[in-house]
Order: structure tokens, then sequence, then C-alpha cells
């Protein structure tokens, strides 16, 4: 299947600069209670917009179903954040209070150090709202 | 007698996500595709961006979003990334963002006669 966009049409163009970000880190989040879209909000005021979750079903650490045998709607999300590596620590604390990750049963956070990523670059002439 | 199995433990790898407008997976795929690279996966999720406006009312609409994932060897992260880096239009304001992340170790099933290689 062809593609408008492969490297030689573009070259035929103009060249493009691809950003090379390489001092990042990838903090991810597994949230048993939810809660990810308030966070989401809270990283992009604080200049973070490369983050995103996602639901997820399992069985949290330490805790059975709350339905007993029936099905339960799950609430784990599952969050990722790209942060510049000198933000990271920042960015980990306010997750893990955020989230009273110090709490049984509440999630857990890891990182990862990235080797090459890219900004989240918003359209200027649109803004940002969070669902209330 | 049960056949001894071996793990084939693969190194030098790195996964490539990116997260894109939602519909645009498959023309990324393709792509993808187009240059050999098989076995993205793709999920949705919610990311930062630009929440519609809809109606009188301005309920917002869920920024829902495209993951899409793939395993690359290392030394071609440079070229899969540029190619989705096009394919998926990042270089507009609001279209996404893809990152790297290197692996220690990765299996699958790798066809006899490349082990035998």
């Amino acid at each position: 299947m062809s593609n408008e966009h492969t490297e030689e049409a573009v070259l035929e163009d103009k060249p493009v600069v691809i950003p090379n970000i390489t001092y990042t880190r990838m903090l991810t989040c597994i949230l048993y209670e939810g809660g990810a879209e308030k966070v989401l909000e809270e990283l992009h005021h604080k200049g973070v917009n490369e983050a995103y979750y996602y639901n997820v079903r399992g069985n949290p650490i330490g805790r059975a179903s709350l339905a007993g045998d029936l099905p339960e709607m799950p609430k784990t999300e599952v969050l990722h954040a790209v942060v510049s590596a000198d933000q990271a620590d920042y960015i980990y604390r306010f997750i893990y209070e955020t989230f009273n990750l110090n709490q049984p049963g509440m999630g857990v956070i890891t990182v990862n150090r990235l080797i090459r990523s890219l900004p989240n670059v918003l359209p200027a002439d649109l803004q940002y709202e969070a669902v209330g | 007698m049960a056949t001894k199995r071996k793990v084939t433990n693969l190194t030098e790898v790195a996964n490539i996500t990116c997260v894109i407008q939602k519909g645009l997976a498959d023309t990324v795929n393709s792509s993808l595709l187009d240059v050999g690279v098989q076995g993205a996966t793709v999920h949705y999720g919610v990311g930062t961006g630009v929440r519609e406006r809809m109606g009188i009312l301005g309920i917002a609409v869920d920024v829902e979003r495209e993951i899409m994932s793939v395993l690359v060897p290392m030394d071609q992260v440079d070229r899969i990334f540029e190619r989705i880096f096009l394919a998926a239009n990042l270089d507009t304001p609001g279209n996404g963002y893809i990152f790297v992340t290197p692996l220690l170790q990765a299996a699958t099933y790798i066809p006899p006669h490349l082990l035998n290689d």
C-alpha cells in the first residue's frame, strides 16, 4: 500500500527536521482506583503534554474482587508520562503523593529511561479543557 | 518423550511507541509494512490535547488517541522513528508524539531457518 508521507516524497518537497530529544524518562503508573484524567490535567498545567492513559483489567496486588465471583467493572488505569530527566523526580513525587501510592492497594509507579522522544506540541490557538 | 523447549532471547531491541490521532494507526502500520516492519500493536488511550466543543452547551468530548507500539532492532530505531514521524504527520501541532524505550531482552517465535543462520 502506498503512502503519501514517504521519506522520498518529503525529501522532494522540503527537508523535514525531526526533533531528537534524548534526555527523557517515562513514568508508568498503574492506578488501581483510577483518577488518571485529573492528573492528566494537572500535568498539562505543569507543562507536561506527553501523557496518556488507558483502562485495563486485572487483579490488584493484595486485593480480591470486590464483587466476589461476579465480574467487576475495572477501575484500574495505566498512566504514562514522558518527562524531561531533570523533572522526573518532581513529577514522580507529584504522582506518588496525588494517588497516595504509599497506601496499600493504590498502585505502582515505575521509571524508564528513554533513548529518543518528541515533544507533543499543541496548537497555540486552542485551549485544553478538562472534563469536569 | 517431551521435546526440550528452548527460549531464544533477543537483545539490542527497542520499543517505539507513538501516540497519534484516532484513525491514523492503519496508515502508520501500512507505512511500516512497506519497509518490512511487522508486529505493531495498537490500542486506544486518552491523551492531552484539543478537546472539541460540541453544540451550544459546550459538551467536551474525550480526547481519544491511538497508541501504537512496535519492537524494532536497535540499529534501525532512527530509520523507523523517522518513518513513523512522517507517516503520522507528527510535524503538525496536536497530532501526537513518539518515544523510544530500550529493552533489555525480548522473546518471540523465531522461524527455524533464521535460528540456523
